[in-house]
């Protein structure tokens, strides 16, 4: 009975200052980025050029 | 061996004295659960991974219309994609077609070309080059540093004189490594 007591005693204090111990060192760990994307847009509007167009030499006839 | 009452007793408080006390000290200091108690000092150790991160602060070039056959470049109106390192490490940023901004013609080709304009810190590729689709370098060792993280890259565009009319919309990918 008595040597109960004092293990329950014992493991009661002995847990505290585990826990106690435990949370006074939290170590933050995360993976390293080694890539990344991002885009850019090009944009823009095509019109006919009148300078390009073939000249037909048949007509008229 | 025979223990007193009393003696229990004693044993007993101590145990339920000290479970109490641990279970006190456990919430206060893992959640901060119990406020007001007195302050402390714990101890928390960080390690900071190295992350190539960028993004697009400006990413858009609007041409405007432009007729078949003609030529314009960023430098001429002003308009550049602009690049931020945003993460802790040195980057060489590689660009590939990944939309094709004209349809007769495909990734490479003399009629889409990027270069680096300028930047802020790093080595600039400033020769104009085909855009290619698997990727060119435009820049190595773009700095992370505030005041030191800015690339701003430039395109050449010639409209092929067989390209349809309308509006046209090529997307460069961007890759960001350490480097």
């Amino acid at each position: 009975m008595v040597v109960l007591l004092v293990a329950a005693v014992v493991v009661s204090i002995l847990g505290a200052y585990v826990v106690y111990d435990y949370s006074n060192s939290y170590e933050v760990e995360s993976e390293p980025i080694l890539e990344d994307h991002t885009t850019g847009s090009v944009i823009l509007n095509v019109v006919e050029n009148p300078d390009l167009k073939e000249v037909d030499n048949n007509e008229g006839i | 061996m025979k223990v007193s009452n009393n003696s229990l007793v004693v044993l007993l408080a101590v145990a339920i004295v000290a479970s109490v006390a641990g279970t006190f000290v456990s919430l206060n200091f893992m959640d901060d659960l119990i406020t007001g108690a007195a302050t402390t000092t714990g101890n928390v150790t960080l390690t900071i991974p190295s992350a190539a991160d960028c993004s697009a602060t400006d990413a858009l070039i609007a041409f405007g219309t432009m007729a078949q056959g003609v030529s314009n470049r960023s430098e001429n109106f002003t308009d550049f994609i602009t690049i931020n390192n945003t993460g802790n490490v040195a980057l060489k940023i590689t660009a590939a077609a990944s939309v094709d901004l004209f349809s007769t013609q495909t990734a490479p080709s003399d009629f889409w070309l990027i270069h680096c304009n300028s930047s802020l810190s790093g080595s600039c590729n400033i020769t104009y080059h085909q855009v290619h689709n698997t990727g060119s370098v435009i820049i190595t060792s773009l700095g992370f540093a505030d005041g030191t993280d800015n690339v701003t890259i430039g395109v050449n565009v010639t409209i092929p004189p067989p390209e349809p009319t309308g509006s046209k919309n090529g997307e460069i990918t961007f890759t960001c490594l350490e480097g």
